[in-house]
């Protein structure tokens, strides 16, 4: 019996990035997060313990709406816990009825831009994020990527993506990494790395927190608004006191947690973006977030108690 | 050994002046209750002796041993002493997991008597894996054990490159004598056998084409070759990064190994079978914990056994006397509730831990979660774990608890956990979540719970004062 890496199989069949790994114990079936095509806001399905959450009918329900995310090379840029964004993505969608299919997508695979509405890139290794930084200038895939985001495509970064997504990443004792310059700003790595809780105030999203771990400093350039201000932690340098970078509908940050399941709002900015790519204008129906609120309220607590 | 006593070392003033304010620093934080007295000790004999380690396990007549990796250390070098023991040797053992430099030297001044001299003929020491260079020139081991290299608490080791650079290091450190035996089955750590090193290098792996998984888990890492960079094809997948894979362009494959464990029997929670054959000999062995990763670990410590001149029989006598370490897996009884304790300290040891106990759903789960620095201080590592095998009916009753409560319950409900299933308990009051779970637990079901390191600590002291086990410095 022959068995290749994840990304591969899951690429090819396009199936749940989580699907189950082992079935020799008879384990449970895994949530079906590739819910295509469904009727949009219709009940949820249930078989797999998922919680009802409010039925709405902000949209028409005359139409399935169905989005396509991709996790761009999740098989190297995955440390960190970084996939409970696509997670968070996937449940959320879910909850509300809408149809949404996660691929990978990796180093040397097609990267179809008019399929996708949503885009995750999260942080790896020194040693991945160099194939990574390569992979993005073969066949003018980073020109796509860049693309993309200005036609309108959701986007969410992390850590090594995030630095990669800017002009370039220069680090310690090797060469200059390039970048796609969607973002601008670029990343140098400093003398100490920054490991800790990190608590953000956005004027966007209100009240963010994750955790940052990185030695590179990332500096802006004028014009690219950041994400928010850093109250507890260092942020994209540790200098002047910001956090992440936001272009259209494109967001860089540093912040671990993972990210979007404690930060709801960005999640369902994400979404409705993504939304907005495929469908025109949408309003997302409200969900009940009273286990994510006191997740996210007790990690500040946290935060603040560990600075 | 006849000859040992001309390698007695002759300690000077400072050497019994270290070992004097270490064994005092010892018995003070013993008298004033906090904790089991296993690092100060060594801090302070440390500072005032920098080569007392060197000193006292040189004059061991059987030499030392040091066993690293992420997972399964702790287990591994309790396996081993116990088949040492087995065999009659007297083995110096840091037991407690005390395992950074000053905990081996606490361990070693706590055995001394005031001139430094040791009753032990052998000293076996699980390391803490960035400590492993320091350890291996201070102790000149004749044997270094690597298990397995996963992702684990990396806000304090940087990145795993970073964790297997020092492990090339401390194999360089290896004199021509030594031995370093490497798990086969996981290239991060079998391609360490290819630098160029005096050691002589062994290999352990396991043959039984009836545990493949056939897809790696989530949680895996190290899947590039070393030598050209492509990915790595898996022809088996035991867990997380083990099986039996090679390069596409033919530049590295799984080494053969010289230890093999053959036709695995996992019996549930009571253990497993296993034959095991060496280059000379074969033996069937039982292997009294759970789980195909504690397989791994009897393997491990049976390699390191022979390659120590004992033999396959002496391993089969030590693995049956073997009982599991504190905390890792223990089973306690409060009133007439059943509890299974199961230590998690990182996304493998948690799946391994999941896929251990979902056969005996619907589970009551009581899951703590601590972000001190020895647990990791960042949570993120909760959503590489694949939370998604309790879905549905598989739980019946989560309880989460420790300073991370909310956050574990968050990742449950999104691993597909209904909400109503799920209870958090205050983060700082570790006896309401016990009497929540344990109230939510039916009389003819066990509740089992699984904590992080400190959270396991915590645990322990509160049934300690319940009555219910002894302080694990007492084992």
């Amino acid at each position: 019996m022959s068995a290749t890496l994840p990304h591969h199989e899951m690429s090819e069949k396009g199936e749940p990035f989580f699907a189950p790994t082992n079935n020799e114990a008879g384990l449970p079936a895994q949530p079906d997060v590739s819910v295509k095509g469904e009727p949009l806001f219709a009940p949820t399905n249930n078989q797999a313990g998922l919680q009802a959450q409010p039925q709405h009918s902000a949209l028409s329900t005359q139409h399935s709406a169905l989005i396509h995310v991709a996790f761009l090379y999740a098989d190297l840029m995955n440390i960190y816990g970084d996939r409970g964004n696509t997670i968070s993505i996937a449940q959320r969608c879910k909850w509300r009825g809408i149809g949404v299919s996660v691929e990978r997508v990796s180093v040397g695979d097609p990267l179809d831009t008019d399929k996708y509405d949503l885009y995750f890139f999260g942080g790896g290794q020194d040693q991945q994020q160099e194939a990574v930084a390569a992979d993005l200038q073969r066949d003018g895939r980073g020109t796509r990527l860049r693309q993309a985001v200005e036609d309108g495509a959701a986007l969410l970064s992390v850590c090594g993506g995030y630095q990669l997504l800017g002009h370039y990443y220069q680090p310690h004792n090797a060469d200059k990494l390039p970048g796609i310059s969607l973002f601008d700003a670029y990343s140098v790595a400093g003398p100490t790395r920054f490991i800790g809780n990190m608590v953000v105030d956005s004027e966007q999203f209100g009240r963010l927190v994750g955790f940052e771990n990185h030695s590179a400093h990332t500096y802006l350039n004028k014009g690219l608004p950041p994400l928010g201000r850093v109250t507890v932690g260092h942020g994209n340098n540790g200098e002047d006191g910001w956090e992440g970078a936001v272009y259209k509908s494109a967001i860089g940050c540093y912040l671990h947690g993972s990210l979007l399941p404690k930060n709801p709002p960005v999640a369902d900015w994400l979404i409705e973006r993504a939304l907005i790519r495929r469908y025109g204008n949408v309003t997302l129906p409200p969900l009940d977030d009273t286990i994510e609120v006191k997740a996210h309220d007790a990690a500040i607590e946290r935060a603040k108690a560990t600075h | 050994m006849a000859n040992q006593s001309s390698k007695r070392i002759r300690p000077g003033l400072r050497t019994t002046a270290a070992i004097s304010a270490g064994k005092l620093a010892g018995w003070a934080t013993r008298r004033l209750g906090r904790g089991g007295g296993t690092a100060l000790p060594g801090l302070v004999a440390e500072r005032l002796d920098p080569r007392l380690v060197s000193r006292m396990v040189g004059q061991l007549g059987r030499g030392a041993a040091i066993v690293t990796g992420t997972n399964g250390k702790t287990t591994t070098t309790r396996m081993l002493s116990a088949i040492m023991q087995a065999a009659g040797w007297r083995v110096l053992h840091n037991r407690s997991g005390s395992n950074l430099m000053r905990g081996l030297v606490s361990t070693l001044i706590s055995a001394a008597n005031l001139r430094g001299g040791l009753h032990e003929e052998f000293a076996l020491f699980e390391v803490d894996e960035a400590a492993t260079p320091a350890a291996v020139k201070a102790v000149q081991p004749r044997l270094l054990l690597i298990n397995n290299l996963f992702r684990d608490q990396l806000d304090r080791y940087g990145e795993v490159v970073a964790v297997r650079r020092k492990w090339v290091a401390a194999i360089n450190a290896l004199g021509a004598n030594s031995v370093v035996l490497l798990n086969a089955d996981a290239p991060a750590v079998a391609s360490l056998g290819l630098g160029e090193h005096r050691a002589k290098v062994r290999y352990f792996g396991l043959d039984d084409a009836a545990h493949n998984i056939g897809v790696l888990p989530h949680a895996s890492d190290a899947l590039n070759c070393p030598c050209c960079g492509a990915a790595l094809v898996y022809d088996v997948v035991y867990s997380a990064d083990s099986g039996i894979y090679h390069c596409p362009n033919g530049d590295f494959a799984r080494p053969t190994p010289d230890y093999v464990a053959r036709q695995v029997t996992l019996r549930g929670p009571d253990g497993s079978d296993v034959l095991i054959a060496s280059p000379d000999d074969e033996q069937a062995l039982t292997v009294r914990v759970p789980g195909l990763y504690n397989v791994y670990n009897a393997l491990a410590a049976t390699a390191a056994a022979c390659e120590l001149g004992l033999s396959l029989a002496d391993a089969q006598q030590g693995l049956m006397a073997f009982q599991a370490a504190f905390g890792r897996i223990e089973r306690v009884q409060i009133g007439d509730k059943h509890l299974l304790l199961v230590l998690v300290k990182n996304p493998v040891g948690f799946n391994e831990a999941l896929r251990m106990l979902t056969p005996a759903a619907p589970l009551h789960l009581l899951i703590i979660i601590n972000d001190l620095a020895a647990d990791g201080r960042d949570v993120s590592w909760l959503w590489d774990v694949d939370f998604e095998l309790l879905a549905g009916d598989t739980t019946a009753r989560a309880t989460t608890a420790g300073l991370r409560a909310a956050d574990m319950a968050l990742r449950l409900k999104y691993a597909g956990v209904d909400a109503s299933r799920i209870s958090a308990a205050p983060a700082d009051n570790l006896r309401a979540a016990l009497d929540l779970a344990l109230a939510a637990t039916p009389g003819d079901a066990t509740l089992y719970v699984l904590p992080t390191y400190t959270a396991m600590l915590q645990l322990r002291a509160l049934l300690g004062d319940m009555g219910v086990v002894g302080r694990f410095w007492e084992d």
